[in-house]
């Protein structure tokens, strides 16, 4: 790995998380059927904070994960991810840095397009029928259900890098030289 | 000239992206050519018993909470509602002494035809430990599994009617399919005019009953029960009753709404049906009987046959059927 590249040890541990959240929270807070998808959400913080490469590559491995445990056809979910971090690491640099209010349209943008795309896929391949039925049904529960989840953690995540970068910035204006003379 | 180690290429951003889209594609493609024997399924199966013990804490985690739930709602039940309840109630102790009456009257007209008894099915309790996972699958997951005899196509029950179907065993735990999905399909008929069709879940969480024809009468309130055709289900298991029924002149069919008699939400214990009872004893009799004829005995009368039936209620369909087969 690039010594210039950021520690991939968050987004492991992220990701971890996001599996375990999923398959012992995610089920038994579904309301009428609809479960929040915290993959999704993580593929979309990690295009935020890393870019379209990291995104796209931890949302393939994730969806690849997400479909072995939900009963659906495998490789659906790991190729919305895929696109879907890689479509959002994409953005401006700009905009992705931006404020939470950006971040979180980013966040619900990203929802509403992950679940319309599984949809579309899978209504392509014949395993649901009723289009419509599953945009109304499904896809916009599902994006709001994200996305209010997504509100909830977007700010903790935010804090938590913020107070990171505060203890490396402090760490490394100890350790120069300049400063050291002074 | 000095050669410096050449650097291993990294791949770019847009070649990374068509990589995962190709292997993704592939996965797809083969996991709709291959059967439930396939290679994905059986990766599947393997990550099912890794998660299991994952799912079970997390159903133990949110009991608690779904019991606080359950207790809020009770103690917001209206007066009414407990009237309307309590009258629901006796009328149902009556329905069940008077279907009792029947069934006693049915096994004994049944053991007089020396019928198989079709309703008296093995059966298996399992616990729920987890929902599904994801939106777009109406799915259980019990803990019950292969190392316990459960196979892919078994039908599951709760106290009141039908659920669904198996529709994936791991070593110690499965899925369960419920009818309320929209890839489920339940071979049914009206209880009253015998009129078969078809029990589909939908994405919208109605089922529905297709495939009646506009000459059919249906009337909301008709019952739905499982019709038995195709083998996967028993005939008789109770599914719902019917809330709507819309149609126009054009229709080849007519659309019909049903209310399953099972809240999905609320089972925390299911039944799966995991052979016929009545199978089973026909088999252990037959062996029995040919046993009697190895040793040779001379008095095994089809009348004997008969009487151990009458002795015995345990074993009622399994000695009528020795006493027929002695007959013939």
């Amino acid at each position: 790995m690039d010594s210039s590249s950021p520690s991939l040890r968050p987004t492991v541990l992220g990701a971890l998380i996001a599996i375990a959240l999923q398959v012992i929270i995610a089920p038994n807070i579904a309301i009428n059927d609809v479960v929040p998808n915290f993959v999704l959400l993580f593929t979309v913080i990690t295009a935020i904070r890393y870019g379209a490469v990291r995104a796209s590559s931890v949302g393939f491995i994730l969806g690849l994960v997400y479909d072995l445990i939900a009963q659906g056809p495998i490789g659906v979910m790991s190729l919305v991810l895929a696109l879907l971090g890689y479509s959002a690491g994409s953005l401006n640099k700009s905009t992705l840095t931006g404020s939470l209010a950006v971040q979180m349209v980013i966040i619900l943008a990203a929802a509403f397009f992950g679940e319309l795309l599984h949809s579309v896929i899978l209504a392509i391949i014949g395993y649901d029928a009723n289009f419509t039925m599953s945009l109304l049904m499904r896809v916009l529960p599902g994006t709001i259900y994200d996305s209010v989840i997504g509100l909830i953690l977007l700010p903790l995540l935010n804090r938590d890098g913020n107070a990171h970068k505060r203890r490396t910035d402090s760490s490394l204006k100890t350790m120069d030289p300049r400063r050291r003379r002074r | 000239m000095a050669l410096s180690p050449k650097k291993p290429k990294k791949l770019s951003g847009g070649l990374l992206l068509i990589l995962f889209v190709v292997i993704s594609v592939v996965l797809m493609t083969v996991w709709i050519r291959e059967g439930v024997n396939g290679p994905l399924h059986a990766v599947r199966s393997g990550v099912a018993t890794l998660t299991m013990p994952f799912q079970y804490t997390g159903a133990l985690l949110s009991r608690p909470f779904q019991a606080v739930g359950n207790m809020t709602t009770n103690l917001t039940a209206s007066q009414e509602d407990i009237s309307t309840l309590t009258a629901e109630n006796e009328e149902l102790r009556a329905l069940v002494m008077q279907l009792e009456e029947y069934r006693q009257e049915n096994e004994r007209l049944s053991k007089m035809l020396e019928l198989a008894d079709t309703y008296s099915l093995d059966s298996t309790g399992a616990r729920v430990i987890s929902r599904s996972a994801d939106t777009w699958n109406r799915v259980l997951t019990i803990d019950k599994g292969s190392s316990l005899g459960l196979r892919v196509g078994m039908p599951v029950l709760s106290a009141n009617g039908l659920l669904g179907q198996i529709e994936s065993v791991s070593q110690f735990s499965s899925t369960v399919r419920l009818i309320t999905d929209s890839q489920s399909g339940v071979a049914a008929f009206l209880q009253s005019s015998r009129i078969e069709g078809i029990v589909t879940g939908s994405a919208e969480g109605l089922v529905y009953l297709s495939y009646i024809p506009l000459t059919a009468t249906v009337q909301p309130g008709d019952v739905v029960v499982t019709s038995g055709a195709g083998g996967v289900y028993p005939k008789g298991i109770a599914i719902g009753e019917v809330v709507s029924v819309d149609y126009s002149p054009t229709d080849v069919y007519q659309t019909i709404i049903i209310k399953p008699i099972t809240r999905v939400s609320t089972y925390e214990e299911v039944l799966v049906l995991v052979g016929n009872q009545s199978e089973v004893q026909i088999n252990v009799n037959v062996q029995s009987q040919s046993d009697e004829y190895a040793s040779d005995t001379e008095d095994s009368s089809s009348t004997d046959g008969l009487d151990g039936n009458e002795d015995d209620g345990s074993g009622a369909a399994g000695s009528s059927t020795t006493g027929g087969t002695d007959g013939q």
